[in-house]
Formats: structure tokens, sequence, C-alpha cells
């Protein structure tokens, strides 16, 4: 029984750390993939002229050189 | 947004066609980092991280991108070939850029050294199982190991230093195909391994147990072991300057390609866990890996003793560079195969584009002048940079010699890693001083914490590499060590030169016949301080058996270029004109007009330039009390800058000084104080030497003062001694020198600490201020503190370059 305790204690510690681990990878790729689409529409809307957050807070009516 | 100077309006006169799509820059940035990395270090990562490669991975996506916003906001703002190097020579100085670019030097030819042992492997490894072709077996020489993989690493490196001095460079188009090759090829095995995982999803499974069998230890050597296969957005923001619409293209391309490679990295890590089965042919070839130490066993468990308790990924760690070719063979038909042929192209791409950017950083150093001219040396032929090629292609070869390849691979990560903390100060130095002119195409969000968690985590990763390889830690800090070492001994005055050359021009010069030693640099503002200061400039220049140099500086608005300021510069020959009526018969007076846009750092260029050993200020005797400045931006920024002697003095139309007063408390400025005035005794004047002593001290401040006494009465000047016992330093001074009838006084800069910031100290100021006379205030020249002074100024300080910007 206490060897079968032993096996069982082992296996969810296993489990656990790859369930674990798995989520830990899921947040750090969705983390990622949103600071992508974040990414994507800071430079839509700067290019549109309708972001002013940061240095262009204090910038308006500039035209871009694109 | 063109403006003169500065990083806003970063000014480069030639242009390059803009003919590179969003799409095709995402693909060169795909391709840098789905390149040789993937092929080469995934079996090195696996044997350090375990099934936890994926989340090595992952992590590594996630913390790259804080660098990566770094990048895609300056890449999108300032779209030039350059990026890492020149931000942060135009944030942080051309001294900071001097270590970047020595960096960056060594990252990429060592990443080259990489790509050269990766293809020595595979190619050793095809010729041997393919081919049946064996050649000799690893001699030692002298501490290493050489097998035949090296010979075919020397002999690329050899052939791609070659390739680059002809300047047959990778085009567009065949790297376009070299990346979609390689992508595709990675995409079938991924498409394989996933067939099989779906297939056996109990074994596969199985197989991710346990999941960090080297607890995140492992997971971090792994993150830094890989770390250059994520920095694919430095390539991305090199070709901006050929991109169409670079504002919206750059930034999206580096995260389009972080997005996708990130990705695409994890999958082949679940792959090549998941799939891979330990069959006795894999457990074989790692006991066979492991016994010859030919594949990177640094930091590994031994493979177990039975096949039963072997791992796949301790397999693959022994199996090193080629871990995933071997998985490979179990993923997909003739997988070993075709990984090993697409790791042969990727390396050689990998290898010609390090080549040609290692031989390119080093080339722009001595084009800037902090490295010896012959870098920057053109073939008259070939057009192309034959030195730096050559000692590029040198050091590549060196290292892939010297080095086993998991310290090469490590040593590279290290210096990248270095690299990228100064990119990400550089970018809240740029963000902070010239944010509100720039036309950004993206800002990053939560400045400045983004770039300082990308300094944080960048260096936490370094420093951890020092567990899985102190001997790629050892070559980078000698690295550095030596760059540091010529950076002082030679790059240091180059860069000196650069900017004196750069910040301020020569209009006119009238030469005395004779030229002496010793000179004192007198800059005239004022024409009705002239004579005074001439008068003190030559007694000193005549003690000093030396000469005088007179200038007087023109500035122009930082919009008008210094070629164009001549027109600026007639009042300034009129006034140098006029105060040559006071120059002596006995001294060589020589005078000079130059032209800057700041007169404080045209005066210590001209200084620099003539090797003054003096600089004397005139100084109208007020001090200011509201602004930032001691006694004035001018003699403020001199003061603090001169790389020479320099002296204040308060000029209050004195003519002739009869009587001098010396107030003593030791150390070299005084010496410089007591120099002075012999000068001024030379000349006829009587000389006190004065000390204010605390109570019970007086005696042996009188001893002290004696003994100088003698000093100087055996070089045949005789001066007087005065001390006296009270609290107050500055009201004794004041009171003697107004009761004796004093009409200058000379007093050494007050002791100063590193930090803090001081011109001359409390006490000769408000002497200088209060005295109604003469007062020269002077300070000596202290190198090694000045440089100590300057660098912490420089990084922990103000933060911003020292010269050209600020104005």
């Amino acid at each position: 029984m206490a060897i079968f305790n032993t096996c069982l204690g082992k296996r969810i510690d296993m489990v656990s750390t790859l369930v674990l681990g798995a989520i830990l990878t899921l947040l750090a790729w969705v983390a990622l993939q949103v600071t992508v689409i974040h990414g994507k529409y800071v430079v839509d809307h700067i290019a549109d002229g309708t972001y002013n957050k940061g240095p262009l807070a204090d910038q308006s009516g500039r035209d871009s050189d694109e | 947004m063109s403006e003169e100077s500065g990083l806003p309006g970063h000014d480069h006169g030639d242009e390059l066609a803009r003919d590179l799509s969003l799409f095709d820059i995402t693909m060169i940035g795909i391709g840098a980092m789905i390149g040789a990395g993937i092929f080469v270090l995934t079996g090195l990562a696996a044997g350090q991280a375990g099934p936890g490669l994926v989340i090595a991975f992952a992590f590594n996506g996630f913390i790259t991108i804080f660098t990566g916003m770094v990048y895609a906001e300056l890449g999108s703002a300032i779209p030039e070939a350059g990026g890492g190097y020149l931000w942060v020579r135009e944030a942080l100085g051309r001294s900071q850029a001097f270590l970047a670019g020595w960096m960056s030097w060594f990252a990429h030819a060592v990443a080259g050294s990489l790509y050269t042992l990766g293809f020595g492997a595979f190619v050793h490894l095809l010729l041997t199982d393919y081919f049946g072709i064996h050649l000799f077996e690893p001699v030692d020489l002298l501490f290493v190991s050489f097998g035949p993989e090296k010979l075919f690493a020397v002999f690329a490196g050899a052939l791609f230093a070659y390739i680059n001095y002809r300047g047959a460079k990778e085009t567009g188009l065949a790297g376009n195909i070299v990346t979609m090759v390689k992508v595709t090829v990675i995409i079938v095995l991924i498409a394989f391994g996933f067939g099989y995982i779906f297939g056996h999803p109990a074994e596969a499974t199985d197989r991710f147990r346990p999941f960090l069998p080297r607890d995140f230890g492992g997971v971090f050597i792994a993150m830094g072991l890989t770390f250059i296969a994520f920095e694919g957005y430095e390539i991305i923001v090199q070709s901006g300057e050929e991109v169409v619409n670079p504002k919206k293209s750059v930034p999206k391309a580096v995260f389009y390609s972080m997005s996708v490679v990130v990705t695409i990295y994890m999958l082949v890590a679940i792959v090549l866990i998941g799939a891979v089965e330990v069959t006795p042919e894999l457990f074989g070839m790692a006991q066979e890996g492991a016994a010859s130490g030919a594949h990177g066993a640094t930091n590994l468990p031994p493979i177990p003793g039975s096949i039963e308790d072997a791992a796949v990924w301790e397999l693959l760690g022994h199996l090193g560079e080629l871990g995933l070719a071997r998985a490979a063979g179990q993923i997909m038909p003739f997988g070993t195969l075709v990984i090993l042929v697409a790791g042969v192209f990727s390396t050689l791409s990998a290898l010609n584009a390090t080549t040609y950017s290692s031989t390119r950083v080093s080339f722009a150093m001595g084009r800037d002048h902090v490295l010896p001219d012959a870098f920057s040396e053109v073939h008259p032929e070939k057009q192309t940079p034959y030195i730096a090629t050559a000692l590029s292609g040198g050091l590549i070869i060196f290292m892939a010699v010297a080095l086993p390849i998991e310290a090469v691979a490590a040593a590279t990560d290290v210096m990248f890693l270095l690299l990228f903390l100064q990119v990400n100060y550089a970018a809240i130095v740029i963000r902070r001083k010239w944010g509100d002119q720039i036309d950004y195409g993206y800002v990053m969000p939560y400045f400045p914490y983004v770039p300082i968690i990308g300094i944080l985590t960048k260096l936490a990763l370094a420093v951890y590499l020092f567990n899985y390889s102190p001997l790629a830690w050892y070559g980078a800090i000698a690295w550095i060590l030596v760059g540091i070492g010529i950076f002082f001994l030679y790059s240091q005055r180059r860069v000196r030169e650069t900017e004196a050359e750069e910040e301020t021009r020569l209009i006119a010069e009238e030469r005395a016949p004779e030229d002496r030693g010793y000179q004192v640099l007198v800059p005239i503002a004022n024409p009705e301080n002239a004579e005074q200061l001439i008068r003190v400039a030559s007694a000193i220049a005549r003690h000093e058996d030396g000469e005088v140099l007179l200038t007087s500086v023109a500035t122009v608005p930082d919009q008008t270029p210094l070629s164009e300021g001549r027109e600026y510069a007639d009042e300034q020959r009129d006034l140098l004109a006029e105060a040559m009526q006071y120059a002596p018969d006995d001294i060589p007076v020589h005078q000079t007009v130059t032209i800057g846009h700041d007169v404080a750092k045209s005066i210590n260029n001209i200084a620099y330039q003539r090797d003054s050993d003096l600089v004397l200020l005139g100084w109208r005797g007020q001090r200011k009390r509201v602004s930032d400045y001691a006694l004035g931006s001018t003699i403020d920024t001199v003061v603090e800058n001169a790389e020479c002697d320099v002296a204040v003095m308060k000029t209050d139309g004195t003519t002739e000084s009869e009587r001098v007063l010396v107030p003593t408390a030791g150390g070299p400025n005084e010496d410089l104080a007591t120099a002075i005035a012999t000068a001024y005794a030379e000349d006829g004047a009587d000389v006190t030497l004065f000390h204010v002593a605390t109570e019970g001290d007086t005696e042996q401040a009188y001893e002290s003062l004696e003994r100088r006494q003698e000093t100087l009465a055996d070089a045949g000047i005789a001066v007087d001694l005065a001390v006296e016992t009270r609290s107050n330093v500055v009201q004794s001074i004041l009171d003697y020198a107004g009761e004796e009838d004093y009409d200058s006084i000379i007093i050494g800069a007050a002791g100063e600490g590193i930090l803090r910031r001081a011109l001359f100290g409390d006490i000769p100021e408000t002497i200088g201020e209060g005295f109604d006379g003469e007062v020269l205030m002077v300070r000596k020249h202290r190198p090694v503190a000045s440089a100590i002074k300057e660098f912490l100024r420089k990084w922990i300080g103000k933060g911003a370059r020292a010269t050209g910007l600020d104005s």
C-alpha cells in the first residue's frame, strides 16, 4: 500500500508539473500573441493619426513621412 | 522632420532603393530566426531542459518580445542600417558605442563560428553515414581536439571570408528561397511529428513526464543557450532603409516574425520530445556521442546504463548539434538526410550573413575611427573591406577551432544579451531626450518598464549562462577587457579628435614666429577683460617658458552647419586684433578664431586639439544662485570637462598685482596655485602663503608653510608666511586680505567627491565673490579621477552622451 501511495504521489506530482508547465507555456505564448496584436493595433492607429499615448500625446498635427 | 543634428532627424546622405515589402522583411526575420539555430541548438537545449524545452522556447519568446518592442519602436522611428549600434552611439555616446560595436563584432563572428561548427558536423555525418567516407580520427592539438568536423568548419569559415572578400553576397531572391526551403522542411517535420503524436497520444504524453527533470534551472540554461535564435529583429531593422513604408512595415515585421517563429519553435520542441522513441539505435548513437564528447556534453547527466531508464531528451542532449537530425530520422522518411541537407544550407546561409555583418561592424568602427583605419580600408579592385573581412574570418575560424560548440553557442548568447542591455538602455534615453521630436511608427506601452524588464531578463539569462559554460563567460569577459584596453589606449583619443573636429571649426589663425612647449589658452569674449587675462597668462607662460594662445569663439545656431558660419566670425577677428595690443614682446602669443555651436565645448576642443596645459577664463565675480550653474554655463562646462589645468579669474580690471595672498590647504590644487603665485612673484609681486588653522593646529601649520617657503627659496622665490586661528575660514581670508591690502588672491579648488558636483568648492567661490580685487581659482587636471567621474556620470548620472546632441 505504501509503495502504491508513493508511486501514485510521484505520478500526481509529475502530472501536476506537466499541467503547470503546459499552463505556463500557454500563458507565455498567449502573452506574446497579445503583444503582437497590440503592436499591430498601435502601428495602424499611429498611421491613421488616431493614437495619442506616450510621446504621441504631445505631438499633434504632425505628418507622417511614410 | 529634418533637423541639422541629433537623433530625431538622423542625418545620412545616401538613400537606398526602397523595394522590400512587409512580406519580404518578415521573411528576412523568419529566415534569420528559423535559421541554423533550430538545426544546431535544439538538441543541446533539449539536453538541458528535458521536455521543458517547450516552455523554454515559450518563455524565450515572451521575454524577447520586450526587446522586440524596443526594436519595433526605434526601428520604426529611425529605419536605418546600423540598428542597435547606431542607437547606442546616438543615445549613449561614442565610448559606449565602441563597446556595443566591439561586442557586436564578437557576437556576429562567434555566431559565425557556431554555424561553421554546425556545418562541419552535418557534412561529416553526411559523409560517414551516407557516403561511407571516414576521414581521420580526432587529434589533440595543444588544448583542443581537432576532428574532421573542425576541419570542415575551418574550410567553411575560410571559404566565406574569401567570398565576402570577393564581394559576392547572397541575393535577396536566393535568400528567400533558402528561407522558404528550410521553413518548409521544418513544417513538414512538424506535420509528420504531430501525425505520430495524434496517432499515439498515450505514448507521446508519457514522454513529457517528468516535464522538468532538471527543474527550472535547466529551462533557464536552455533559454540562454537558444536566445540567439530569437534575435531576428536586429536583422529586420538593418533592412529598414530598403523597406517600403518602414514606419509601418518594420514594427509589424518584428511582431509577425516573432509570433510565427516562437510558435514554430514550440511545435518543433513538442514533436522532438513527443514523437521520438528511445530506440536501441538512438541509444547507441547517444552513447557513442557521450563517449567521444564531440557533441558538447557540457552540464549533462550521464547516459543511463540501460535503455529502459533513458529518456529521449537525455539522448538528444548527448547527440548535441546532431540531435534534431537524428530524431528526424524517426519522425519522417529520410528525415536525417533531409534535416542534414537543410542544415548544411542553413548554416552556410547564416555563416554568409554573420561573416558579412561582423565585417561590416568592424568596418564601421574603423570608419568611425575607433578602430585602426586599416579596418575601413577598401580593396581598390574588389571594393570590399578586405582587412576587416580577413580579421573577422580569422576570428570566426579561431573561435571555432579553440572552443567546443556549446561554449561557442553560450559565448554568442552572452554577447548578444549584453548588447541588448545597451540597446534597451539607449531606448530609454532616446525616448526621454527626443521622444517629443521623433516620428514614431510604433510606441511601446508601459514605458520605461518594458525596456527595464528587457534589461533585467537579459541580464539574468546572461548571468545564469555562467552555470552552463563558465568558459563562455571567461571568453566574453576577456574580449570586453581587451576592448576596454584598446579603447583607453587608442580609441578614446580618436573619438575625442573626431568629436572635436565635428563640433569646432577653425576659421582663422595667426601664429607667432616661435612655438614653445607649455601653452596657456585664453578665451577672449569681453575686450574689457583682455588686458588683465593676457597679463596673467603671460606671467604664467613666462614662468613656464611657454606661450599664450588667444582664442575667440563665434557661435552659430544648431540649425546652421559650421561650414556656413564664416560670416559670423568677423567680430571675433576684431576682438582678437584689439586684444593683441596687450601681448608682451617676450612671450609668443598666437591667436585663433573658431566657430562652433557651443562656446564651452569649443574652448575645450581647442585646448584638446592644441594640447594646451592651462585654460584661463575670465569671470564677472557673481555666483549663480538660482540656476543649476555655479559660475555660469560656459565656465561650468569648461571647468567640468577640461582635459588640462584650468584657472578662473575674477576680472576686476586690475592692471598690476603687487600683493598676492595664497590661502593654503594642501593637495594638488594648492600646488598649482603656488606655482601660479610664483609666476606673479617673478613679475615683482609680494606673495604671502596663508593658512587658517584651528585651535592647537597653528604650530604644525606654520611648519608646513615654512617647508614650502624653503622650497621656493631654493628656487630663488621669496614668499612671506601668515597663519591665523579662526573658525570661519572664508571670513578669515577675506578679512586678512582686506586688512593687509592685498590686491590678488590665488586659491586652489577644494577637494571634491567623485559624484559630488563641485567646480572649485564653496570656500574658493565665496572668496571669489566676496573679495574686492582679483581672484584666481585654479584646478589641477587629474585624468584618472576625471575619467572615473565621466564614466559614472555617463552610466548612472545624466545618462546621455557627453557631447553633440544636448545643445
